[in-house]
């Protein structure tokens, strides 16, 4: 069973993507915020991280800067789930090595799940 | 959260929550789109029906929710988009675009509205091979999709939508032909203006929000092209937009 980390700050959010990919049959952990979500991704090991940006403390680019610091979890898969969608925030994404950068508001949550999949798969 | 708080946390999140502020209309469709990706993805997860049966009312009162939900937030994107473009915020991020490709792109992500409505279509390039042309992807993108999804959208059930692309002198055209409503001769004037709708827009029920084809004029001509139609009421329209081959626009 693959494990995947949700760090999103909206309770509703993180509730709602947590509900369908559990019903996937994967296991879940979630984070409301960066520092933390860095201390769950050391033990957890998730095989793929779902990462907000506009979080309360470190921004998710902070996080994927310190997520680099780590050899141990340094590759862990991210896959940017946001609903800023300016090209400036996408293409910074992207180059820090997020796998795909998804604004939420047009992604049905099934979609949401098949991309995860689909880089599980990779 | 407090804009002078003491908690370094909230500082460091502070730094990126100040940069959007400078951008209300970033910061605003943020704010709006969070809400909004919440009903939209609790709808989802009730249609399922994973936790228990629904009667027909319910399921059709929920698909309604849905429904003015992803209305909203097409309203909320062509709203941030319009801003762009009035703004002269536009960031133009030049590549070559390969238009076939990019065309059948967004038919096959079109394809379940095309099949669920029964619409045949056919795409046809003339005098190929198309040279690339030098513009924005994702808005050109943006374009052939607003086009296109106008096409579907006034074209009824069991037509028929007809796209072509060719190469005419020094440019790219791009045309999409539909069997729908047409344009009645009096509001053909107005339709590319912010906002309108054609009165056969809510005699079929289409739920645009009358911003699309403003959109794509104002992008295709940020590249240096031209958006066009031809229309009559009862007999279909067909959009046309022109790209410059191998040279940047604006």
């Amino acid at each position: 069973m693959s494990k995947i980390l949700v760090i999103e700050d909206e309770p509703a959010i993180q509730k709602a993507i947590a509900e369908a990919l559990r019903g996937e049959g994967f296991e879940i952990e979630t984070s409301f915020d960066a520092e933390e979500g860095l201390n769950i991704t050391k033990m957890f090991r998730p095989d793929l991280i779902l990462l907000d940006l506009l979080l309360p403390g470190k921004n998710g680019f902070e996080f994927m800067n310190d997520l680099k610091k780590e050899p141990d979890i340094a590759n862990t898969p991210i896959v940017i789930l946001s609903n800023l969608g300016d090209e400036e925030e996408i293409k910074q994404g992207m180059s820090l090595g997020a796998k795909d950068y998804l604004i939420k508001a047009d992604y049905d949550l099934q979609d949401v799940v098949k991309i995860v999949k689909k880089y599980l798969e990779n | 959260m407090g804009l002078f708080s003491d908690n370094p946390k909230h500082d460091q999140r502070n730094e990126m929550e100040e940069r959007l502020k400078t951008d209300f209309v970033t910061l605003s469709s943020h704010q709006l789109r969070t809400p909004l990706s919440a009903v939209k993805w609790f709808t989802e997860i009730l249609l399922t029906e994973r936790f228990g049966k629904m009667n027909k009312k319910q399921l059709d009162y929920l698909k309604e929710i849905h429904r003015s939900n992803e209305r909203a937030i097409a309203l909320v994107n062509d709203l941030l988009q319009v801003s762009r473009v009035e703004e002269g915020k536009l960031h133009m991020d030049y590549t070559k675009i390969d238009m076939p490709r990019l065309i059948e792109e967004v038919i096959d992500a079109n394809k379940s509205s095309l099949q669920s409505d029964n619409i045949t279509y056919n795409f046809e390039i003339i005098n190929g091979p198309i040279p690339p042309v030098t513009g924005d992807k994702i808005k050109i993108r943006r374009v052939i999709q607003n086009v296109f999804s106008n096409a579907v959208k006034y074209t009824q059930k069991h037509g028929r939508i007809d796209m072509a692309l060719k190469r005419h002198e020094k440019n790219v055209v791009f045309s999409v032909k539909d069997s729908g409503v047409g344009i009645p001769a009096d509001q053909q004037e107005h339709i590319f203006e912010k906002f309108f709708r054609g009165s056969n827009a809510a005699r079929i029920q289409t739920d645009g929000t009358g911003l699309g084809l403003y959109i794509a004029r104002s992008l295709i001509e940020a590249h240096g092209g031209k958006i066009w139609f031809e229309s009559q009421e009862g007999q279909g329209s067909t959009f046309y937009f022109s790209l410059p081959i191998g040279r940047k626009g604006h």
